[in-house]
Protein backbone atom coordinates (compact mmCIF):
# COMPACT_ATOMS: atom_id res chain seq x y z
CA UNK A 1 0.00 0.00 0.00
CA UNK A 2 1.18 3.47 -0.85
CA UNK A 3 -0.50 5.35 1.98
CA UNK A 4 -2.75 2.85 3.73
CA UNK A 5 -5.88 5.00 3.60
CA UNK A 6 -9.30 3.38 3.84
CA UNK A 7 -9.99 4.47 0.28
CA UNK A 8 -6.83 2.76 -0.97
CA UNK A 9 -7.65 -0.39 1.02
CA UNK A 10 -11.15 -0.61 -0.47
CA UNK A 11 -9.76 -0.26 -3.98
CA UNK A 12 -6.94 -2.69 -3.37
CA UNK A 13 -9.45 -5.24 -2.06
CA UNK A 14 -11.14 -4.93 -5.46
CA UNK A 15 -14.25 -3.44 -3.92
CA UNK A 16 -16.53 -0.65 -4.96
CA UNK A 17 -15.65 2.65 -3.28
CA UNK A 18 -17.83 5.65 -2.54
CA UNK A 19 -16.74 9.16 -1.65
CA UNK A 20 -18.92 12.15 -0.85
CA UNK A 21 -18.04 15.79 -0.91
CA UNK A 22 -18.20 18.17 2.03
CA UNK A 23 -17.92 21.88 1.24
CA UNK A 24 -16.26 23.74 4.12
CA UNK A 25 -18.18 26.78 5.44
CA UNK A 26 -17.38 30.40 4.56
CA UNK A 27 -16.57 31.09 8.19
CA UNK A 28 -14.37 29.92 11.04
CA UNK A 29 -17.24 27.88 12.49
CA UNK A 30 -16.37 24.17 12.48
CA UNK A 31 -20.00 23.35 13.34
CA UNK A 32 -21.25 22.49 9.85
CA UNK A 33 -18.23 20.24 9.26
CA UNK A 34 -18.81 18.36 12.52
CA UNK A 35 -22.52 18.13 11.74
CA UNK A 36 -21.88 16.63 8.32
CA UNK A 37 -19.17 14.34 9.57
CA UNK A 38 -21.60 12.89 12.14
CA UNK A 39 -24.40 12.66 9.59
CA UNK A 40 -22.29 11.03 6.90
CA UNK A 41 -20.14 8.75 9.04
CA UNK A 42 -20.26 5.21 7.69
CA UNK A 43 -22.04 6.16 4.49
CA UNK A 44 -18.92 6.52 2.31
CA UNK A 45 -15.32 5.39 2.39
CA UNK A 46 -13.83 8.88 2.33
CA UNK A 47 -14.97 12.47 2.09
CA UNK A 48 -13.70 15.10 -0.31
CA UNK A 49 -13.01 18.49 1.22
CA UNK A 50 -13.10 21.17 -1.41
CA UNK A 51 -10.35 23.77 -1.70
CA UNK A 52 -12.00 27.19 -1.94
CA UNK A 53 -14.36 25.70 -4.45
CA UNK A 54 -15.34 27.95 -7.39
CA UNK A 55 -12.75 30.41 -6.04
CA UNK A 56 -14.92 31.40 -3.08
CA UNK A 57 -13.03 31.93 0.20
CA UNK A 58 -13.82 29.14 2.64
CA UNK A 59 -12.33 27.41 5.64
CA UNK A 60 -9.24 25.63 4.32
CA UNK A 61 -9.51 22.04 3.15
CA UNK A 62 -6.59 20.91 5.33
CA UNK A 63 -8.04 22.46 8.50
CA UNK A 64 -11.39 20.91 7.54
CA UNK A 65 -9.65 17.55 7.21
CA UNK A 66 -8.28 17.88 10.75
CA UNK A 67 -11.80 18.64 12.04
CA UNK A 68 -13.55 15.73 10.32
CA UNK A 69 -10.79 13.28 11.23
CA UNK A 70 -11.60 14.01 14.88
CA UNK A 71 -15.08 12.69 14.10
CA UNK A 72 -13.54 9.48 12.81
CA UNK A 73 -14.06 9.90 9.10
CA UNK A 74 -11.43 9.91 6.38
CA UNK A 75 -10.72 12.97 4.26
CA UNK A 76 -9.66 13.42 0.65
CA UNK A 77 -8.19 16.89 0.57
CA UNK A 78 -8.51 18.79 -2.68
CA UNK A 79 -5.52 20.95 -3.57
CA UNK A 80 -5.80 23.40 -6.43
CA UNK A 81 -2.96 25.25 -8.15
CA UNK A 82 -4.91 28.49 -8.34
CA UNK A 83 -3.87 30.05 -5.03
CA UNK A 84 -0.51 28.57 -4.11
CA UNK A 85 2.86 28.37 -5.80
CA UNK A 86 5.07 25.28 -5.58
CA UNK A 87 6.56 26.38 -2.24
CA UNK A 88 3.13 26.64 -0.58
CA UNK A 89 1.72 23.52 -2.28
CA UNK A 90 4.58 21.33 -1.11
CA UNK A 91 4.60 22.90 2.34
CA UNK A 92 0.85 22.37 2.77
CA UNK A 93 1.19 18.82 1.49
CA UNK A 94 3.85 18.04 4.10
CA UNK A 95 1.68 19.69 6.76
CA UNK A 96 -1.40 17.74 5.72
CA UNK A 97 0.56 14.50 5.76
CA UNK A 98 1.91 15.32 9.21
CA UNK A 99 -1.61 15.60 10.66
CA UNK A 100 -2.60 12.28 9.11
CA UNK A 101 -4.12 13.17 5.74
CA UNK A 102 -3.43 10.47 3.16
CA UNK A 103 -5.74 11.08 0.21
CA UNK A 104 -4.98 14.11 -1.95
CA UNK A 105 -6.88 15.18 -5.04
CA UNK A 106 -4.75 17.27 -7.41
CA UNK A 107 -6.65 19.91 -9.34
CA UNK A 108 -5.75 22.90 -11.49
CA UNK A 109 -8.67 24.79 -9.97
CA UNK A 110 -11.50 27.02 -11.13
CA UNK A 111 -10.29 30.41 -12.30
CA UNK A 112 -10.68 33.20 -9.73
CA UNK A 113 -12.99 35.18 -12.00
CA UNK A 114 -15.75 32.75 -10.95
CA UNK A 115 -15.47 33.51 -7.27
CA UNK A 116 -15.78 36.29 -4.74
CA UNK A 117 -12.19 37.52 -4.99
CA UNK A 118 -12.01 38.51 -8.64
CA UNK A 119 -9.19 41.00 -7.95
CA UNK A 120 -6.86 38.20 -6.81
CA UNK A 121 -3.48 37.68 -8.44
CA UNK A 122 -3.46 34.49 -10.45
CA UNK A 123 -0.88 31.89 -9.38
CA UNK A 124 -1.09 28.69 -11.48
CA UNK A 125 2.60 27.97 -10.98
CA UNK A 126 1.61 24.32 -11.56
CA UNK A 127 -1.26 22.72 -13.37
CA UNK A 128 -2.91 19.54 -12.05
CA UNK A 129 -0.50 17.33 -13.98
CA UNK A 130 2.71 19.04 -12.88
CA UNK A 131 1.24 19.02 -9.35
CA UNK A 132 0.72 15.24 -9.55
CA UNK A 133 4.20 14.84 -11.03
CA UNK A 134 5.73 16.79 -8.15
CA UNK A 135 3.70 15.12 -5.38
CA UNK A 136 4.46 11.70 -6.84
CA UNK A 137 8.21 12.37 -6.82
CA UNK A 138 7.88 13.70 -3.29
CA UNK A 139 6.26 10.47 -2.07
CA UNK A 140 8.37 8.02 -4.04
CA UNK A 141 11.81 9.66 -3.94
CA UNK A 142 11.38 12.28 -1.22
CA UNK A 143 12.35 14.75 -3.91
CA UNK A 144 11.07 18.31 -3.84
CA UNK A 145 10.50 20.13 -7.12
CA UNK A 146 13.56 22.32 -6.59
CA UNK A 147 15.79 19.24 -6.26
CA UNK A 148 16.10 18.99 -2.48
CA UNK A 149 15.73 15.52 -1.04
CA UNK A 150 13.88 15.46 2.27
CA UNK A 151 15.88 13.85 5.03
CA UNK A 152 13.03 12.12 6.83
CA UNK A 153 10.70 9.51 5.43
CA UNK A 154 8.75 10.80 2.40
CA UNK A 155 5.04 11.55 3.02
CA UNK A 156 2.72 8.59 2.46
CA UNK A 157 0.13 9.74 -0.04
CA UNK A 158 -2.69 8.32 -2.11
CA UNK A 159 -2.97 10.62 -5.11
CA UNK A 160 -6.08 11.37 -7.09
CA UNK A 161 -7.07 13.58 -9.95
CA UNK A 162 -10.20 14.73 -11.73
CA UNK A 163 -11.10 14.36 -15.36
CA UNK A 164 -14.00 15.79 -17.33
CA UNK A 165 -15.09 13.41 -20.11
CA UNK A 166 -17.42 16.14 -21.40
CA UNK A 167 -14.88 18.91 -22.03
CA UNK A 168 -13.41 19.60 -25.45
CA UNK A 169 -11.52 18.25 -27.31
CA UNK A 170 -13.34 14.99 -26.44
CA UNK A 171 -10.85 12.81 -28.29
CA UNK A 172 -8.02 14.07 -26.04
CA UNK A 173 -9.77 13.36 -22.73
CA UNK A 174 -8.73 9.73 -22.33
CA UNK A 175 -5.20 10.71 -23.39
CA UNK A 176 -5.19 13.41 -20.73
CA UNK A 177 -6.18 10.81 -18.13
CA UNK A 178 -3.22 8.73 -19.35
CA UNK A 179 -0.96 11.72 -18.71
CA UNK A 180 -2.31 11.98 -15.18
CA UNK A 181 -1.67 8.29 -14.59
CA UNK A 182 1.88 8.69 -15.91
CA UNK A 183 2.31 11.66 -13.59
CA UNK A 184 1.28 9.53 -10.59
CA UNK A 185 -2.51 9.40 -10.18
CA UNK A 186 -3.87 6.38 -8.29
CA UNK A 187 -7.53 7.26 -8.66
CA UNK A 188 -9.65 9.59 -10.74
CA UNK A 189 -12.95 11.27 -9.92
CA UNK A 190 -14.88 12.42 -12.98
CA UNK A 191 -17.14 15.41 -13.30
CA UNK A 192 -20.79 14.68 -12.61
CA UNK A 193 -22.23 12.54 -15.38
CA UNK A 194 -25.38 13.68 -17.11
CA UNK A 195 -24.80 11.98 -20.42
CA UNK A 196 -24.30 8.23 -20.11
CA UNK A 197 -23.68 7.81 -23.84
CA UNK A 198 -20.75 10.19 -23.78
CA UNK A 199 -19.47 8.67 -20.58
CA UNK A 200 -19.59 5.24 -22.22
CA UNK A 201 -17.71 6.58 -25.21
CA UNK A 202 -15.01 7.99 -22.94
CA UNK A 203 -14.87 4.72 -20.99
CA UNK A 204 -14.44 2.81 -24.27
CA UNK A 205 -11.38 4.92 -25.03
CA UNK A 206 -10.13 4.54 -21.49
CA UNK A 207 -10.48 0.73 -21.74
CA UNK A 208 -9.01 0.77 -25.25
CA UNK A 209 -5.84 2.30 -23.84
CA UNK A 210 -5.87 -0.09 -20.89
CA UNK A 211 -6.15 2.81 -18.45
CA UNK A 212 -8.89 1.15 -16.38
CA UNK A 213 -6.23 -1.38 -15.33
CA UNK A 214 -3.89 1.35 -14.14
CA UNK A 215 -6.17 3.70 -12.22
CA UNK A 216 -9.28 3.44 -10.08
CA UNK A 217 -12.08 5.29 -11.83
CA UNK A 218 -14.83 6.96 -9.81
CA UNK A 219 -17.83 8.35 -11.68
CA UNK A 220 -19.24 11.64 -10.49
CA UNK A 221 -22.78 12.25 -9.36
CA UNK A 222 -24.49 15.49 -8.40
CA UNK A 223 -27.70 14.79 -6.57
CA UNK A 224 -29.06 18.33 -6.59
CA UNK A 225 -28.68 18.94 -10.31
CA UNK A 226 -29.81 15.46 -11.24
CA UNK A 227 -33.01 16.00 -9.30
CA UNK A 228 -33.62 19.52 -10.56
CA UNK A 229 -33.14 18.47 -14.16
CA UNK A 230 -35.01 15.26 -13.64
CA UNK A 231 -38.06 17.17 -12.43
CA UNK A 232 -38.29 19.67 -15.25
CA UNK A 233 -36.49 18.26 -18.22
CA UNK A 234 -37.57 15.02 -19.87
CA UNK A 235 -34.43 14.82 -21.93
CA UNK A 236 -32.16 15.18 -18.90
CA UNK A 237 -34.30 12.65 -17.07
CA UNK A 238 -33.90 10.07 -19.79
CA UNK A 239 -30.16 10.63 -19.77
CA UNK A 240 -29.98 10.37 -16.00
CA UNK A 241 -32.16 7.31 -15.60
CA UNK A 242 -29.64 4.63 -16.56
CA UNK A 243 -27.10 6.32 -14.32
CA UNK A 244 -29.49 6.48 -11.39
CA UNK A 245 -30.63 2.88 -11.91
CA UNK A 246 -27.05 1.73 -11.92
CA UNK A 247 -26.37 3.65 -8.75
CA UNK A 248 -29.52 2.33 -7.05
CA UNK A 249 -28.39 -1.18 -7.80
CA UNK A 250 -25.24 -0.39 -5.84
CA UNK A 251 -27.32 0.13 -2.72
CA UNK A 252 -24.60 1.46 -0.50
CA UNK A 253 -23.61 4.36 -2.75
CA UNK A 254 -27.20 5.38 -3.20
CA UNK A 255 -27.70 5.36 0.54
CA UNK A 256 -24.69 7.68 0.90
CA UNK A 257 -26.20 10.07 -1.60
CA UNK A 258 -29.55 10.16 0.17
CA UNK A 259 -27.87 10.90 3.47
CA UNK A 260 -25.75 13.56 1.83
CA UNK A 261 -28.90 15.16 0.42
CA UNK A 262 -30.45 15.36 3.85
CA UNK A 263 -27.29 17.10 5.03
CA UNK A 264 -27.64 19.70 2.31
CA UNK A 265 -31.19 20.45 3.34
CA UNK A 266 -30.14 21.19 6.90
CA UNK A 267 -26.97 23.11 6.19
CA UNK A 268 -26.37 25.12 3.09
CA UNK A 269 -23.08 24.63 1.27
CA UNK A 270 -22.29 21.05 1.97
CA UNK A 271 -22.29 17.67 0.26
CA UNK A 272 -23.83 17.74 -3.16
CA UNK A 273 -21.36 15.72 -5.12
CA UNK A 274 -20.37 12.13 -4.71
CA UNK A 275 -18.17 9.73 -6.57
CA UNK A 276 -18.28 6.01 -6.84
CA UNK A 277 -16.15 3.49 -8.63
CA UNK A 278 -13.77 0.61 -8.42
CA UNK B 1 3.66 45.10 -30.19
CA UNK B 2 2.77 46.78 -26.93
CA UNK B 3 -0.92 47.56 -26.76
CA UNK B 4 -2.25 50.26 -24.45
CA UNK B 5 -5.56 51.96 -23.77
CA UNK B 6 -6.17 55.56 -22.85
CA UNK B 7 -7.26 56.21 -19.29
CA UNK B 8 -10.70 57.81 -18.81
CA UNK B 9 -10.66 61.60 -19.20
CA UNK B 10 -11.78 62.15 -15.62
CA UNK B 11 -8.87 60.15 -14.23
CA UNK B 12 -6.38 62.04 -16.41
CA UNK B 13 -7.89 65.40 -15.41
CA UNK B 14 -7.60 64.51 -11.74
CA UNK B 15 -3.88 63.67 -12.04
CA UNK B 16 -2.99 67.00 -13.67
CA UNK B 17 -5.57 69.35 -12.18
CA UNK B 18 -3.28 71.41 -9.93
CA UNK B 19 -0.57 72.03 -12.54
CA UNK B 20 -0.56 74.95 -14.94
CA UNK B 21 1.69 73.98 -17.85
CA UNK B 22 1.05 70.46 -19.07
CA UNK B 23 3.25 68.79 -21.66
CA UNK B 24 1.24 66.04 -23.38
CA UNK B 25 3.72 63.72 -25.05
CA UNK B 26 2.70 60.96 -27.45
CA UNK B 27 4.71 58.32 -29.26
CA UNK B 28 4.72 57.27 -32.93
CA UNK B 29 5.54 53.65 -32.09
CA UNK B 30 3.27 50.86 -30.80
CA UNK B 31 0.75 53.16 -29.07
CA UNK B 32 0.19 55.10 -32.31
CA UNK B 33 -0.52 51.87 -34.19
CA UNK B 34 -2.95 50.71 -31.51
CA UNK B 35 -4.70 54.12 -31.65
CA UNK B 36 -4.02 55.09 -28.06
CA UNK B 37 -1.20 57.63 -27.93
CA UNK B 38 -0.19 58.76 -31.44
CA UNK B 39 -0.42 62.23 -32.95
CA UNK B 40 -4.18 62.09 -33.46
CA UNK B 41 -4.88 60.85 -29.93
CA UNK B 42 -2.63 63.54 -28.39
CA UNK B 43 -4.53 66.25 -30.31
CA UNK B 44 -7.87 64.75 -29.30
CA UNK B 45 -6.91 64.60 -25.66
CA UNK B 46 -5.65 68.19 -25.63
CA UNK B 47 -8.91 69.37 -27.25
CA UNK B 48 -11.00 67.38 -24.80
CA UNK B 49 -9.06 68.76 -21.83
CA UNK B 50 -9.42 72.33 -23.10
CA UNK B 51 -13.17 71.87 -23.51
CA UNK B 52 -13.46 70.38 -20.06
CA UNK B 53 -11.43 73.21 -18.53
CA UNK B 54 -13.52 75.86 -20.31
CA UNK B 55 -16.69 74.26 -18.99
CA UNK B 56 -15.29 74.11 -15.47
CA UNK B 57 -13.57 77.55 -15.66
CA UNK B 58 -10.12 76.09 -15.05
CA UNK B 59 -7.01 77.59 -16.62
CA UNK B 60 -4.27 75.27 -17.88
CA UNK B 61 -1.82 75.43 -20.77
CA UNK B 62 -1.31 72.36 -22.90
CA UNK B 63 1.63 71.66 -25.18
CA UNK B 64 0.91 68.50 -27.13
CA UNK B 65 3.56 66.82 -29.29
CA UNK B 66 4.75 63.39 -30.36
CA UNK B 67 8.12 61.64 -30.23
CA UNK B 68 9.37 59.03 -32.65
CA UNK B 69 9.98 56.58 -29.78
CA UNK B 70 9.42 57.76 -26.24
CA UNK B 71 11.30 54.80 -24.75
CA UNK B 72 14.60 55.93 -26.32
CA UNK B 73 16.62 58.64 -24.63
CA UNK B 74 17.88 60.15 -27.89
CA UNK B 75 14.36 61.05 -28.99
CA UNK B 76 13.39 62.38 -25.57
CA UNK B 77 16.53 64.54 -25.43
CA UNK B 78 15.36 66.38 -28.55
CA UNK B 79 12.39 67.88 -26.67
CA UNK B 80 14.25 68.61 -23.44
CA UNK B 81 13.40 72.34 -23.59
CA UNK B 82 9.68 71.63 -23.70
CA UNK B 83 9.95 69.10 -20.88
CA UNK B 84 11.86 71.53 -18.67
CA UNK B 85 9.39 74.32 -19.43
CA UNK B 86 6.41 72.27 -18.25
CA UNK B 87 5.00 71.84 -14.73
CA UNK B 88 3.88 68.28 -15.36
CA UNK B 89 4.29 65.69 -18.10
CA UNK B 90 1.32 63.67 -19.24
CA UNK B 91 2.79 60.76 -21.13
CA UNK B 92 0.61 59.33 -23.85
CA UNK B 93 3.12 56.55 -24.44
CA UNK B 94 3.25 53.10 -22.93
CA UNK B 95 4.66 52.93 -19.42
CA UNK B 96 8.14 52.42 -20.91
CA UNK B 97 8.08 55.85 -22.54
CA UNK B 98 6.67 57.49 -19.43
CA UNK B 99 9.36 55.89 -17.27
CA UNK B 100 12.12 56.89 -19.68
CA UNK B 101 11.18 60.56 -19.23
CA UNK B 102 10.71 60.10 -15.46
CA UNK B 103 14.18 58.55 -15.12
CA UNK B 104 15.85 61.18 -17.32
CA UNK B 105 14.27 64.13 -15.47
CA UNK B 106 13.86 62.95 -11.90
CA UNK B 107 12.71 66.37 -10.69
CA UNK B 108 9.77 66.31 -13.11
CA UNK B 109 6.40 64.78 -12.31
CA UNK B 110 5.35 62.30 -15.01
CA UNK B 111 1.82 60.88 -15.06
CA UNK B 112 0.49 58.11 -17.31
CA UNK B 113 -2.25 58.93 -19.78
CA UNK B 114 -2.46 55.31 -20.89
CA UNK B 115 -2.84 51.93 -19.25
CA UNK B 116 -0.21 49.66 -20.77
CA UNK B 117 -1.89 46.32 -21.24
CA UNK B 118 -0.51 43.58 -23.42
CA UNK B 119 2.03 42.19 -25.84
CA UNK B 120 -0.58 41.83 -28.50
CA UNK B 121 -1.32 41.19 -32.12
CA UNK B 122 -3.76 43.27 -34.21
CA UNK B 123 -6.30 40.64 -35.26
CA UNK B 124 -8.47 43.07 -37.24
CA UNK B 125 -9.12 46.82 -37.19
CA UNK B 126 -9.81 47.69 -33.55
CA UNK B 127 -9.05 44.24 -32.09
CA UNK B 128 -5.79 43.30 -30.34
CA UNK B 129 -5.20 40.01 -28.58
CA UNK B 130 -2.61 38.98 -26.03
CA UNK B 131 -0.21 36.30 -27.29
CA UNK B 132 2.95 36.57 -25.19
CA UNK B 133 3.75 37.17 -21.53
CA UNK B 134 7.50 37.54 -22.02
CA UNK B 135 8.33 34.52 -19.85
CA UNK B 136 11.85 34.42 -21.30
CA UNK B 137 11.78 30.77 -22.35
CA UNK B 138 9.79 30.28 -25.54
CA UNK B 139 8.26 26.84 -26.11
CA UNK B 140 5.85 27.44 -28.99
CA UNK B 141 7.76 25.02 -31.22
CA UNK B 142 6.28 22.29 -29.01
CA UNK B 143 2.75 23.68 -28.95
CA UNK B 144 1.93 24.21 -32.60
CA UNK B 145 3.02 27.85 -32.60
CA UNK B 146 0.47 28.78 -29.93
CA UNK B 147 1.65 30.11 -26.56
CA UNK B 148 -0.21 28.43 -23.68
CA UNK B 149 1.42 30.71 -21.11
CA UNK B 150 -0.26 33.80 -22.57
CA UNK B 151 -3.28 32.31 -24.29
CA UNK B 152 -4.49 29.94 -21.56
CA UNK B 153 -6.12 31.77 -18.63
CA UNK B 154 -4.33 29.37 -16.26
CA UNK B 155 -1.02 29.30 -18.20
CA UNK B 156 -1.29 25.51 -18.23
CA UNK B 157 1.45 23.36 -19.69
CA UNK B 158 -0.70 20.24 -19.66
CA UNK B 159 -4.04 21.51 -20.89
CA UNK B 160 -6.81 21.71 -21.70
CA UNK B 161 -8.48 21.90 -18.31
CA UNK B 162 -11.96 20.54 -17.69
CA UNK B 163 -13.46 23.93 -18.44
CA UNK B 164 -12.79 23.83 -22.19
CA UNK B 165 -16.24 24.13 -23.68
CA UNK B 166 -16.79 23.66 -27.43
CA UNK B 167 -13.30 24.98 -27.98
CA UNK B 168 -13.84 28.06 -25.81
CA UNK B 169 -12.33 29.15 -22.51
CA UNK B 170 -14.41 28.82 -19.34
CA UNK B 171 -13.26 32.26 -18.21
CA UNK B 172 -14.60 34.01 -21.30
CA UNK B 173 -16.66 32.10 -23.83
CA UNK B 174 -15.77 34.66 -26.53
CA UNK B 175 -12.14 33.55 -26.33
CA UNK B 176 -10.80 30.33 -27.79
CA UNK B 177 -9.38 27.66 -25.49
CA UNK B 178 -5.64 27.79 -26.21
CA UNK B 179 -5.21 24.08 -25.54
CA UNK B 180 -8.12 23.17 -27.79
CA UNK B 181 -6.40 25.23 -30.49
CA UNK B 182 -3.05 23.55 -29.75
CA UNK B 183 -4.65 20.11 -30.01
CA UNK B 184 -6.31 20.96 -33.34
CA UNK B 185 -3.10 22.49 -34.76
CA UNK B 186 -0.93 19.54 -33.76
CA UNK B 187 -3.51 17.08 -35.05
CA UNK B 188 -3.41 18.88 -38.40
CA UNK B 189 0.38 18.60 -38.40
CA UNK B 190 0.36 14.96 -37.28
CA UNK B 191 2.36 15.87 -34.18
CA UNK B 192 -0.01 15.03 -31.30
CA UNK B 193 2.85 13.13 -29.65
CA UNK B 194 4.14 16.53 -28.54
CA UNK B 195 1.30 16.93 -26.04
CA UNK B 196 1.03 13.31 -24.97
CA UNK B 197 3.99 13.47 -22.64
CA UNK B 198 3.82 14.95 -19.14
CA UNK B 199 5.36 18.40 -19.04
CA UNK B 200 7.12 18.92 -15.72
CA UNK B 201 6.78 22.21 -13.81
CA UNK B 202 8.00 25.24 -15.73
CA UNK B 203 11.16 27.02 -14.66
CA UNK B 204 9.91 30.55 -14.07
CA UNK B 205 13.41 31.85 -13.33
CA UNK B 206 13.65 33.47 -16.76
CA UNK B 207 10.39 35.35 -16.19
CA UNK B 208 9.65 38.29 -13.91
CA UNK B 209 9.40 35.72 -11.08
CA UNK B 210 13.18 35.47 -11.18
CA UNK B 211 13.45 39.17 -10.36
CA UNK B 212 13.53 42.23 -12.59
CA UNK B 213 15.22 41.42 -15.84
CA UNK B 214 17.92 43.49 -17.53
CA UNK B 215 19.32 42.12 -20.77
CA UNK B 216 22.96 42.95 -21.43
CA UNK B 217 24.53 42.29 -24.81
CA UNK B 218 28.24 42.87 -24.38
CA UNK B 219 28.82 42.57 -28.14
CA UNK B 220 26.33 45.36 -28.82
CA UNK B 221 27.56 47.80 -26.19
CA UNK B 222 29.54 50.83 -27.29
CA UNK B 223 33.23 51.02 -26.50
CA UNK B 224 34.25 54.05 -24.39
CA UNK B 225 35.70 55.54 -27.59
CA UNK B 226 32.47 55.05 -29.54
CA UNK B 227 30.45 56.46 -26.65
CA UNK B 228 32.54 59.63 -26.57
CA UNK B 229 32.03 60.03 -30.31
CA UNK B 230 28.28 59.63 -29.99
CA UNK B 231 28.03 62.13 -27.16
CA UNK B 232 29.98 64.64 -29.23
CA UNK B 233 27.45 64.31 -32.08
CA UNK B 234 24.45 64.88 -29.74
Amino acid sequence: LKAGSDLEKVFEAGKFAVTAEIGPPQSANPGPLVHHAKLLKGSADAFNLTDNQTAVVRLSSIASAAIIMREGIEPVIQMTCRDRNRIALQSDLLGASAIGVKNVLCLTGDHQTFGNEKAAKSVFDFDSISELYTFNRLRTEGLQSGGNVIEDDPPKLYLGCAENPFATPYEFRAMRLAKKINAGADFVQTQAIFDMDMFEKWMDEVRGRGLDKKVHIMAGWRSDIHEEQGAGDDCAQSHNRPHEEFLRSEGRGYQALRRADRGVQEHEGSSRRSHYGC
Amino acid sequence: MIVAERKPLGEIAEMITSYKKVAVIGCRSCVAICLAGGEKEVKMLVSAMKLKNRKESRKQEFDGFVLERQCEKEWVKEVEDKILASDIILSMSCSLGAQTIADMYPEKIVVPGLNTAIFGVPEEQGVWSEKCLGCGDCIIHTTGGICPIARCAKSMLNGPCGGSSNGHCEVNLDIECAWYAIHERLKLQGRLDLIEMVRPPKEWTTSHSGGRRVIVREDAKLTPHQRRGKEAVI
